[in-house]
């Protein structure tokens, strides 16, 4: 194994060869420890928690980290396409239908999508939000719709778990400039 | 997937938190720009453990933060060039910069008491705790780590592990400018106590956030700006 450059790239000798072994290390990201860094477009939550809050005119949904998403409450529309630049988080809007959170996206970077889809600016991202009746879970019903990508709409849901009341936001720390936080292990082989 | 992701949906709740209240609180919630003519910031009086070598090593960590695109934090989170977006909930206010550098504020109205240290993580944003003093906003903030991101405060100093900020958040103006007073505590790093006040305006309704600026630590051309100016 030879890391090249600056660390981003872990290749294995002479550029190609068998797929990296149980216990080598390798380059889980572009190494980047900012939110472009960790792939993705940030609008699926990871395994850290998310944190919603609500004012009238905004919902907010954070993470752990840098950087945050803003779903616009305010009745405003989306930009033209043409004047939007794709971001991570792309354009929301929302309004409520009874008890569900509805938001629409787009502006979102050409990437992938969960189940195996794809997405690009103008794919038009539709979550709805929804709270259990006893206010302990969240499910959030995500479905993407682009006819030139899909020959329907594409529907996942995630569901979460309400933190503890006296919980609060963790802050996660990485540092672009250690190599040792930009890695990760190939696990062993599992046992059948 | 995996691991059941969890939501602490402070504003999900419709049941107000804050205790001993007696009147609404105002509502901070909205974009604020730091204009250039926003800061009002004396020249701090430092401790005399605070050498010029003890200074030079802060700016160069500093500056290896910047190069890197790490966290900044605090007190960096309140001034990053762009307009801070304030939600208030019934639980918390959250602050969230245009920056992808700038992690998260999270102001809890819903305890009075610190994290215990025992349990606590010490991060570049510490652990801020708010109440209501008339129409004062009064944020309580420890918990700092010393070693990561930028820790220049403004007027001279540094944050510490054991550094201590209160802020006081007023309305003025009829709610079209915000007033925050920054005072730091710190006998490691303070001849006595620094207190420093940033106004910010309100922006206009209907204000779109641009997407953040790329800060990326591999490019050279970047890393080779920044290091020469070391």
């Amino acid at each position: 194994m030879v890391i090249r450059g600056d660390g981003r790239n872990v290749i294995p000798e002479g550029g190609t060869g068998p797929a990296h072994q149980a216990g080598e290390p390798y380059i889980v990201s572009s190494g980047a420890c900012t939110p472009e860094g960790t792939g993705g477009s940030a609008i699926d939550p990871n395994s850290t928690a998310i944190f919603l809050l609500q004012s009238k005119d905004e919902v907010l949904m954070v993470r752990e980290g840098p950087g945050g998403r803003r779903i616009h409450m305010d009745g405003r529309g989306h930009p033209d396409l043409t004047r939007l630049t794709p971001s991570l988080y792309g354009h929301s809007i929302g309004h409520y239908e009874g008890g569900a959170l509805v938001v629409e996206t787009v502006g979102l970077p050409e990437g992938a999508v969960q189940g195996g889809g794809r997405r690009r600016p103008a794919t038009r991202l539709t979550e709805r939000f929804q709270l259990s009746p006893d206010g302990k879970r969240l499910a959030i019903t995500y479905t993407w719709d682009d006819p030139v990508i899909y020959v329907r709409p594409h529907t996942y849901q995630y569901s979460f778990e309400r933190l503890p009341p006296e919980s609060y936001a963790f802050e996660t720390w990485c540092d672009s400039s250690d190599p040792t936080q930009r890695q990760s292990i190939v696990p062993p082989k599992q046992a059948q | 997937m995996g691991a059941v992701l969890l939501a602490a949906a402070t504003g999900w709740s419709a049941a107000a938190i804050a205790q001993g209240r007696t009147a609404t609180p105002p509502d901070i919630s909205g974009y604020w720009e730091l204009p250039l003519d926003g800061r009002r910031i004396p020249p701090a009086r430092l401790a005399p453990g605070v050498t010029p070598a003890k200074l030079r090593a802060e700016a160069n960590k500093n500056a290896k933060a910047i190069r890197w695109c790490n966290w900044v934090g605090m007190p960096t989170t309140m001034d990053v060039g762009r307009p801070l977006d304030m939600r208030q909930g019934p639980r918390e206010i959250v602050i969230l910069a245009e920056s992808p550098v700038t992690p998260v504020r999270h102001l809890y109205l819903d305890r009075t008491t610190h994290i215990s240290k025992d349990i606590f993580d010490s991060t570049t944003s510490g652990d801020s705790i708010a109440r209501w003093d008339g129409d004062t906003l009064v944020v309580d903030t420890t918990g700092f780590e010393p070693t990561h991101g930028v820790t220049a405060i403004p007027g001279g100093g540094f944050r510490t592990a054991t550094s201590h900020l209160v802020e006081r958040y007023r309305l003025l103006r009829n709610g079209a400018m915000l007033s925050v007073t920054f005072t730091w505590t710190d006998p490691a790093v303070f001849a006595t106590p620094h207190s420093y006040e940033f106004r910010y305006q309100r922006v206009e309704p209907g204000y779109e956030a641009r997407p953040y600026p790329r800060c990326d630590p591999f490019d050279t051309e970047r890393a080779a700006f920044l290091e020469g100016a070391r």
